[in-house]
């Protein structure tokens, strides 16, 4: 079960802070024969290690420390990526870029890429798709490295509808606040409709060896310094051959937006969103998880509940598919309706891996629940339309509660257990709105 | 069947320049308590991200002591002198 020497050497290095995609295309050279396109491979490297940073690297240098390295690459600056995106987006920290939209904005059936949340780790590369490849390596029975035309013409091209959700989605609804993106305690999702190859397929072309357990990620993406590791996550092989995981180009029929991976990322619908590598440029079969500060350190929950401000226990395991979650889109927070007017109540459920049955509403504090009607169900990991109206004949403020149930019989909790890096926020979600005299 | 969205792009390009400025208490949140070691964490924890990070949470000693060690592990580059800087000024000032 051991990995061979120049993989451990590989991974050694890319925990002191080796650029990536130099380790990665590097390793990919050695361990055995490209199949195509190795001069496209070479010409990123190259840029990778030459090119510089234009707009978005510090400009003047910092008082207490000596001045940043050029960067690795070209990179988007914040302000050409937030330039793309629907004035409803919240940017939440500017470095890493974060940003979402609140329920309330997220009322089409397919989300806009213009509304997706923003989760970066590190910096928006530039990337061009001219010379980009996918190298597939590890325990494999023959390595390949594939252009993006390659992926397009070598295997079917399928659209599905499936989740993105940051794992800390929802995260200031926790209490205490964990640390972490300050995600809205109603935004860090959305469910737009992807376009690209089956992983699966890639792997099935390339020769999935008996000893592959985990299938990790590489993404192109770099930090301000050179010390930065890369994000690296992996997935168990199970969830890589699920036909919904997709290697993916394109967003709602259009390219890939850069600061969602263009040219090409994975995605992982209904798992935490960091399984959905941007920029993906290498898959790695492996036959454990992947080790790396961002498994080991980050998008972990307690094996065991603990109380709420403590830190994380020994015992930990990775997170994987989101539970069961309801959001109401509409009405807004603080609309105004009158005594008696039908009002028109509507959001979306999920639940990771499991399908939805049913979404029940209150309007009195989860005292009594009414049936939401729930839309025909759509791709398997899309999540699901629920409408219901609501006429009450008395005045003031009342909360209109949702909550969802699986098809594994799994209910949507008042609060989310907590824990200490504030993942999986699947609690009630409650609209308050003002009911005025007729 | 998808709408294209880059009309729609052009015209509120302008307007979200003005709308995605941090709102002045968010500024105002992100400075740091005075003290000695503010100087260090400033200079340290903002080469890779906002202040915000640190100044909207509170942690015990031991809850800094691993954010610390995780960033060291992501590329910060602090000496061992200076981890104990910073962990006195983020317990004293960012503790519970």
């Amino acid at each position: 079960m051991e990995r061979d020497e120049a993989e451990n050497a590989d991974q050694e290095q890319e925990r002191a802070g080796v650029v990536s995609r130099r380790v990665f295309l590097r390793s990919a050279g050695r361990l055995g024969a490209l199949l195509a396109v190795a001069p496209a491979a070479l010409a990123i490297d190259a840029r990778a290690q030459t090119a510089q940073a234009p707009a978005g690297a510090p400009s003047s240098a910092p008082t207490a420390t000596p001045a940043a390295p050029p960067l690795p690459g070209p990179v988007v600056t914040n302000a050409a990526v937030i330039a793309e995106k629907d004035p409803v987006m919240k940017v939440l920290t500017e470095r890493p870029l974060t940003a979402n939209a609140t329920a309330e904005n997220l009322n089409d059936a397919v989300t806009p890429a213009n509304r997706l949340f923003i989760r970066n780790n590190l910096l928006t590369p530039d990337l061009q798709a001219a010379g980009h490849t996918l190298t597939v390596k590890g325990l494999v029975d023959k390595q390949m490295t594939l252009t993006i035309d390659d992926l397009k013409s070598a295997f079917p091209a399928v659209t599905v509808q499936g989740m993105l959700e940051c794992a800390g989605s929802g995260r200031t609804a926790f209490s205490p606040l964990p640390k972490g993106t300050p995600w809205s305690s109603s935004g860090g999702y959305g469910c737009p409709a992807w376009t690209g190859a089956r992983l699966r397929d890639i792997l099935k072309a390339a020769g999935v060896k008996p000893a592959a357990v985990h299938a990790a990620f590489f993404g192109a993406d770099f930090g301000e310094l050179p010390t930065a590791p890369p994000v690296v996550r992996s997935i168990p092989l199970k969830k890589a051959m699920e036909p919904n995981t997709l290697v993916a180009w394109a967003i709602n029929g259009e390219p890939l937006p850069k600061v969602h991976g263009f040219p090409l990322r994975m995605i992982v619908p209904g798992w935490v969103g960091s399984a959905s590598t941007k920029w993906l440029f290498g898959i790695e079969l492996l036959d454990a998880p992947f080790k790396g500060t961002y498994m080991d350190d980050s998008y972990r929950v307690p094996a065991h509940p603990i109380a709420p401000g403590e830190k994380m226990p020994k015992e930990s395991v990775s997170t994987e598919a989101w539970p069961v979650k309801s959001v109401i889109t509409s009405p807004a927070p603080g609309a105004k309706f009158k005594i008696g007017d039908g009002i028109a109540v509507a959001g979306k459920a999920w639940a990771g891996d499991n399908g939805i049955v049913k979404v029940e509403i209150s309007l009195d504090e989860g005292i009594t629940w009414k049936r939401a009607t729930l839309a025909k169900p759509g791709d398997k990991y899309a999540w699901r339309l629920f409408t219901y109206t609501a006429r009450l004949q008395r005045q003031g403020y009342v909360t209109i509660l949702a909550r969802a149930t699986d098809s594994k019989g799994n209910i949507q909790p008042i609060a989310a257990v907590w824990n200490p890096l504030g993942y999986f926020w699947n609690g009630i979600h409650r609209v308050g709105v003002t009911i005025e005299k007729a | 069947m998808f709408r294209s969205m880059a009309s729609w792009s052009l015209l509120l390009a302008a307007g979200s320049l003005l709308i995605f400025a941090p709102a002045s208490g968010q500024q105002q949140a992100e400075k740091l308590a005075e003290g000695s070691g503010a100087d260090l964490v400033q200079a340290k924890c903002t080469l890779c991200h906002d202040l915000g990070n640190i100044t909207r949470i509170r942690q015990s000693r031991e809850g800094w002591e691993d954010t610390i060690k995780v960033m060291i592990r992501r590329g910060a580059p602090v000496s061992s002198a200076e981890e104990t800087v910073i962990l006195e000024y983020l317990t004293k000032h960012y503790g519970k």
